[in-house]
């Protein structure tokens, strides 16, 4: 688990909601955009299985600790200690149960 | 998604999510509205800043609700009226709501409910007559509709501190705004 990508306008090509995977000779790049238009992009292991619920999970460690945050003003880069840190527990955890 | 298992989905994120002593909440919600009051003397206007504080809520809420409730995408204003009812306000309130008459043009819909654990104290005096003490609800409705690109109008139209039977949020659609990709950009 490499890299998480953040952002907020949409792309011309996209095509609605709901999940959207591609996959190179080396890495899957795997993105998820609810309703509300924020998108996530994750890039991978040609090999990684769950990025999809990984960026379920991640969606509500942005509901938790960037949207409820009073001190976050929308739209703007998230530099929120928190939120950070539970990526990374998250990362570590989906990592680890790949490796199981 | 047929009505018994959109209540079932808000009992499920009712019960998932942490819960709050009702006093507390009813206790704050109403030193802010006092405050409110104090601050801004004329009943209309506090009922606008409550309108406004629950906008600012709602934009950040709706995201919470979608990533904890599992809900899909609403294909229908009144597939949008239920979630609200059976799932939102279960999910935030604790209180089961119900979608209340539809208006000619298929455009309004009512949120009825009866319990409001904000104002389940609450008494209102003859010089707060023209009150809304809820509004915030309006707000939170327009806020999070509004992170979904429905532009709507949300207000009060029985409220049981009033002396009415039951509460009635009255929603009304004005526009669905479509997403336009940013000009100049590939």
């Amino acid at each position: 688990m490499q890299l998480l990508v953040q952002q907020l306008s949409p792309e011309p090509s996209d095509h609605g909601f709901g999940i959207v995977t591609m996959q190179t000779a080396s890495y899957i790049l795997q993105a998820y955009r609810p309703e509300t238009g924020v998108q996530f992009f994750v890039t991978a292991d040609l090999k990684t299985e769950n990025l999809a619920s990984f960026l379920r999970d991640v969606y509500v460690l942005y509901a938790d600790y960037v949207m409820k945050n009073p001190f976050y003003e929308l739209d703007m880069p998230i530099k929120v200690d928190r939120w950070e840190t539970h990526l990374r527990n998250l990362v570590e955890k989906y990592r680890i149960r790949q490796t199981l | 998604m047929s009505r018994p298992s959109l209540q079932a989905l808000g009992d499920a994120s009712f019960a998932r999510s942490e819960h709050v002593s009702a006093e507390l909440l009813a206790l704050t919600y109403g030193s802010f509205v006092r405050q409110l009051v104090q601050d801004y003397e004329s009943p209309s206007d506090v009922n606008a800043q409550l309108e406004s504080i629950g906008y600012n809520m709602g934009v950040r809420l709706v995201d919470d609700f979608l990533a904890k409730s599992n809900i899909s995408h609403c294909s229908s204003l009144a597939k949008t009226a239920e979630v609200i009812a059976k799932v939102a306000f279960k999910m935030f309130l604790g209180v089961s709501a119900t979608v209340g008459v539809w208006s000619q043009d298929k455009k309004t819909f009512g949120i009825v409910f009866d319990d409001n654990p904000l104002a389940e104290f609450a008494e209102l005096p003859e010089e707060c007559a023209g009150l809304w003490y809820s509004n915030v609800l309006c707000g939170v409705i327009r806020g999070a509709l509004e992170m979904v690109n429905m532009k709507v109008e949300c207000r009060f139209e029985r409220c049981r501190l009033r002396g009415d039977e039951c509460n009635e949020i009255r929603v009304s659609l004005h526009e669905i705004l479509v997403e336009q990709p940013p000009k100049g950009e590939d």
